[in-house]
């Protein structure tokens, strides 16, 4: 069998798609006598590796297809100390994002128009003044900080406004751990789930400041309620939740539905829709 | 899509909704209501209410707000702030960063390209004097 050499495949399939790229560019940049592309851009955290990201995506229509969107880079962004300490980290990343913008032959000055973005104040400054593309709010992120703020979970507990809500949260979660981490409580509560609705759904203890994660803890307890008194009833433990804890729950998972599926649609569109918006209204007024 | 939320989930004069997660079950009822007043909720989802009503105004509502808009001048002439245009009595369509959204109302709405129908609107709504900065 003939041996495969990855790497090389990787460089051929990169040198495609960047090929693929630049031409539906090319033929956007031949229909619109405007700017016409909108960019996002974000720093992620690897969990596992704990090392940063730079996500850099784009949007466009063209006169043919309509949103268009490619994920120009997700690359390893580790700028060294003395680009720290000689430059802001909006600059580092204007430079960053531009090096892999040429490289799709974009020209920021010229193609770029808008783009949607958290607040952060780095990658704000980098798209809003350096790039200069008008800013729109990425609307998953907004509702997700709005959530955030208003629901306590911050992940510092100072700026956790709302302590009762803050305190709400910390109680089912330590349940969570205990349920979890306990065989058991554990064996007791799976056992209750499989009598009574032959299936077993463990608890999520995601991280509480991820306010989606927060709306599937929510549904997971309000689901398993029942079985979970039961679990703790069978080992003659004081169950640590009350009635009044299960209200709670059913109001705020009634108040995160609506966001819920806000955020989910949000996900898919704010940055084509900005795109489109602008676009076609920045053509009309040059028109 | 986010308007519909002020009008409804954040409306404090509105019922809440609820939503309850139950995996189907024969012969379970459940003892809430389908919706519950906004007197009866518990005073940790009120307070959560009111927060949020405040964090979604502050990040989207204030931003798109045509008078608090004007209070911060940046969000509409962008880092052209403190040009001369400021200083014109007469500001034209191209002063404005945001006359996409006329066209955009033009577009979805031929009428609005007058501009007349824009202009009744304006004069209806009760702006005060106060409410515009000056230079």
């Amino acid at each position: 069998m003939k041996s495969i050499n990855i790497r090389k495949l990787h460089v051929k399939l990169y040198t495609m798609c960047k090929k693929i790229i630049i031409m539906s560019l090319a033929e956007a940049r031949s229909f619109f006598t405007i700017k016409y592309l909108s960019l996002y851009l974000d720093l992620i955290k690897s969990k596992m590796s704990n090392q940063k990201y730079l996500a850099l995506r784009m949007c466009f229509n063209t006169s043919t297809r309509f949103n268009i969107g490619y994920n120009f880079a997700v690359r390893q962004f580790a700028p060294t100390t003395d680009e720290r300490q000689a430059e802001q980290l909006s600059t580092i990343l204007h430079e960053w994002s531009s090096g892999v913008l040429e490289e799709f032959g974009i020209k920021v000055m010229l193609d770029v128009l808008t783009s949607t973005l958290d607040s952060g104040s780095d990658v704000k400054r980098t798209l809003d003044i350096l790039i200069d593309a008008w800013w729109e709010w990425c609307i998953s992120h907004l509702i997700h900080l709005a959530l955030t703020e208003a629901f306590g979970t911050s992940i510092d507990p100072n700026n956790n406004k709302n302590v009762d809500a803050h305190c709400f949260f910390q109680r089912i979660k330590k349940v969570i751990e205990a349920v979890n981490k306990s065989e058991y409580l554990q064996g007791a509560f799976e056992e209750a789930m499989l009598e009574l609705l032959e299936t077993y759904l463990k608890l999520f203890n995601s991280p509480q400041h991820r306010w989606s994660s927060t709306a599937l803890i929510l549904e997971r307890i309000l689901i398993a309620w029942e079985h979970l008194l039961q679990a703790y009833r069978k080992l003659n433990r004081p169950v640590p939740l009350v009635d009044m804890d299960r209200t709670l729950c059913i109001e705020f998972y009634s108040r995160f539905g609506p966001f819920r599926s806000r955020h989910k649609l949000c996900k898919h569109l704010s940055l084509s829709m900005c795109t489109s918006c602008y676009t076609l209204c920045t053509q009309l007024s040059s028109m | 899509m986010l308007y519909s939320l002020y009008t409804t989930v954040l409306d404090v004069s509105k019922p809440l909704e609820l939503i309850i997660p139950v995996r189907h079950q024969l012969g379970s009822e459940d003892p809430y209501p389908m919706s519950r007043s906004h007197d009866v909720l518990q005073p940790t989802t009120h307070e959560a209410r009111n927060f949020l009503g405040k964090a979604m105004s502050e990040r989207y509502f204030k931003r798109y707000h045509p008078i608090l808009a004007l209070h911060q001048p940046k969000k509409i002439y962008g880092n052209n702030l403190g040009q001369p245009m400021l200083q014109k009595n007469v500001l034209e369509e191209i002063d404005f960063k945001f006359s996409y959204l006329i066209n955009a109302q033009s577009m979805l709405y031929p009428p609005m390209t007058s501009g007349k129908i824009l202009v009744k609107l304006i004069n209806a709504t009760n702006i005060d004097r106060l409410d515009i900065p000056v230079g």
